[in-house]
């Protein structure tokens, strides 16, 4: 069982007390850290074999920087890896995300189906980028499989800013700027000011002493993390960790993961959104990855015991069938994804589901309407000033009152999700 | 600048107002951030970490052999241990490598046990070993109950007879639960020695003597 995908820690709501820092301005070639030559054995794993570290073959695959970087408050790369103690980690940096990854040589799950086409699709595309990689292997060596989780994480971030409706051009360039009048955030990534970092790490004791000597906290569980003076928001997790042997399962759950902390920084982060809008819209990205094995809880994930539990359509149909589905006043109330039960995860993503298909613009005008700075508000927005700006929104954003959504959502559900 | 504390001053800094024997750890470059110097990673933990609860653990920072680190002198050694037990006031310290076995860890705490508390600690590590297992039995009871209950609703709707028993069981399985947390309380709170006031006496005057 998984532990905790804990809430983000992050309760201390400030603006960074006015030391946000500026955007990182993108480094066009990948350099090595100048390093002695008897460090040369040492940082040979650093070496790329698909691009050959050659600059035109990096760029093209859509990378900026790498190996020293910054990265959250008070600490860099360097940091980081002086911290981890001899762990070889591979840092890149592309135009949204800033990537750290130990994870090891991966052998593709021979016997599932499902697994080697997404794989072989997803290469067919890394290809594109980077001529070098292989279309048909067997097994996914170390910068193989950062090269396809930045190119998962990339894909993830246009998604969401398509779904938001905004591009770069709607967003401030730093901190302290209105964009047409209005306040899109504090810089130019969804509003955050850094890029947004993701640290995937082979061991879970990586994830331990990350967490120890930065987060301030104990455990080794994948956890989310706002660095508020860097304006930066953090995903890390292990494949040790419970579950996340399989590279889909943790494909899964990065997309789960790092849908909340785009949704939740849409405008820099200053309050969590309510929880059905960031838990339901993590579920459907983390569903087109894999819906079997989708990271469904915050405290269960995939389990071969659990049959058909996964299969969310037609359970969600047969609450409906029976009229017993909590309205949306009812999924209003869910505050906390820690808190919220499996059955409320599952029809958070029914909710988000209707809205994808039915009203993506209303959706993205629901987000926009609460996130950054809630008008009236003050700078510490509580859970229950979001709580209570929600039905205004909502029947602002969707033009309907949340009954009659209630209604037009069970009509969908019995027309579209299959009995069986 | 910092200056390093007289052991015994270092010692009793760590131990506060806690009278429980102490467990102090040192981080290396190869632990850092991690339980690793107590735990292993390749042997079963539990008991282990049952018999934590019996010490104050106290984990210093790699910085601690530094010369002018405040508690240096816990570890001034040449070779320092990479933890030790030792009473709350610092005596009887038992010094051991982080690479030890489980059982000459597990012989030393059973031996610090022994000295400092007055109930059976024996007792205790294999009436809690037991709840251990019953909280597995139980918490996969509760998770297969809570499926359950979901699936029901879902075949036959919340009216459902089956779901008032499945209900029921529930909530037996959850009172077990939480009945098998009080019983584990109870069989931790084994009395230490310090706390008796016979056994103080006597202790003050082996050390005034």
């Amino acid at each position: 069982m998984l532990r905790p995908l804990p809430a983000l820690p992050l309760l201390a709501l400030l603006f960074a007390g006015g030391v946000l820092l500026a955007p990182a301005t993108a480094a066009a070639v990948p350099a090595l850290p100048a390093v002695q030559e008897d460090d040369e054995e040492k940082y040979k794993f650093r070496e790329d074999p698909y691009t050959e570290d050659d600059p035109e073959a990096w760029a093209a695959a859509g990378y900026l920087g790498r190996d020293r970087m910054k990265w959250g408050d008070g600490h860099g790369t360097v940091d980081i890896d002086q911290a981890l103690g001899g762990v070889e980690v591979l840092w890149v940096e592309t135009a949204h995300f800033r990537i750290g990854c130990s994870l090891p040589e991966y052998k593709i799950d021979s016997d599932s189906k499902d697994e080697k086409e997404k794989i072989r699709a997803e290469l067919k595309l890394l290809q594109e980028r980077i001529p070098s990689v292989p279309l048909k292997p067997k097994r996914l060596d170390k910068w193989l499989r950062l090269h396809l989780y930045a190119m998962r994480l990339e894909t993830l971030y246009e998604e969401i800013e398509t779904l938001l409706g905004v591009t770069e051009e709607d967003l401030p360039t730093g901190p302290g700027q209105l964009k047409n009048g209005e306040y899109m955030g504090e810089g130019p990534y969804l509003g955050m000011t850094e890029k947004f970092t993701v640290l995937l790490f082979e061991k879970e004791s990586s994830v331990g002493r990350y967490r120890n000597r930065y987060v301030g906290q104990s455990g080794s569980e994948p956890t989310r993390h706002l660095w508020p003076q860097t304006g930066t928001m953090l995903f890390v997790a292990a494949q040790e960790n419970p579950g996340l042997a399989s590279d889909t399962t943790m494909h899964c759950m990065v997309a789960y993961a790092v849908t909340l902390n785009l949704i939740n920084g849409f405008k820099y982060y200053t309050h969590e959104l309510p929880s059905w809008v960031p838990v339901g819209l993590g579920h459907w990205f983390a569903r087109q990855v894999n819906p079997k094995r989708n990271y469904f809880t915050e405290d269960r994930i995939f389990s071969e015991d659990d049959k058909d539990v996964w299969d969310w359509a037609p359970r969600v149909r047969a609450r409906v069938d029976h009229e017993y589905f909590p309205g949306m006043t009812k999924v209003f109330e869910w505050k906390d994804p820690l808190a919220m039960k499996p059955v409320e995860h599952m029809m958070s993503w029914a909710r988000v589901d209707y809205l994808m298909h039915n009203d993506r613009d209303g959706l993205a005008r629901f987000v926009d309407a609460m996130t950054g700075r809630l008008a009236g508000a003050g700078q510490v927005i509580t859970p229950d000033i979001v709580f209570a700006r929600q039905p205004a929104a909502f029947e602002e954003a969707f033009g309907v009152s949340p009954a009659e959504m209630d209604a037009a959502f069970a009509e969908w559900v019995l027309e579209n999700y299959p009995k069986k | 600048m910092l200056t390093a504390l007289p052991r015994e001053e270092a010692v009793l800094y760590l131990a506060g107002d806690d009278r429980r024997p102490l467990i102090v750890l040192r981080e290396c470059k190869l632990c850092n951030g991690t339980d690793d110097a107590l735990l292993s990673r390749q042997e079963d933990n539990t008991r282990t970490l049952l018999m934590t609860r019996w010490f104050r653990c106290v984990k210093l920072p790699m910085e601690v052999l530094e010369e002018n680190h405040p508690f240096h002198k816990l570890f001034e050694e040449e070779h320092p241990p990479h933890l030790f037990i030792c009473r709350w006031d610092g005596s009887d310290a038992i010094p051991l490598r982080g690479d030890r076995s489980r059982a000459e860890l597990w012989k030393n705490m059973e031996r610090m046990l022994a000295s400092e508390y007055l109930g059976s600690y024996e007792d205790a590590v294999k009436d809690i070993e037991k709840i251990f297992t019953q909280y597995d039995v139980l918490d996969q009871r509760i998770q297969r109950l809570e499926v359950d209950f979901e699936s029901e609703i879902e075949d036959a709707g919340p009216k459902s007879r089956k779901l008032k028993k499945i209900r029921k069981d529930l909530e037996e399985a959850r009172q077990d639960m939480a009945d098998l947390k009080k019983r584990e309380q109870k069989v931790s709170d084994i009395k230490l020695k310090y706390d008796d006031p016979k056994f103080r006496r006597e202790s003050e005057e082996v050390a005034k003597s």
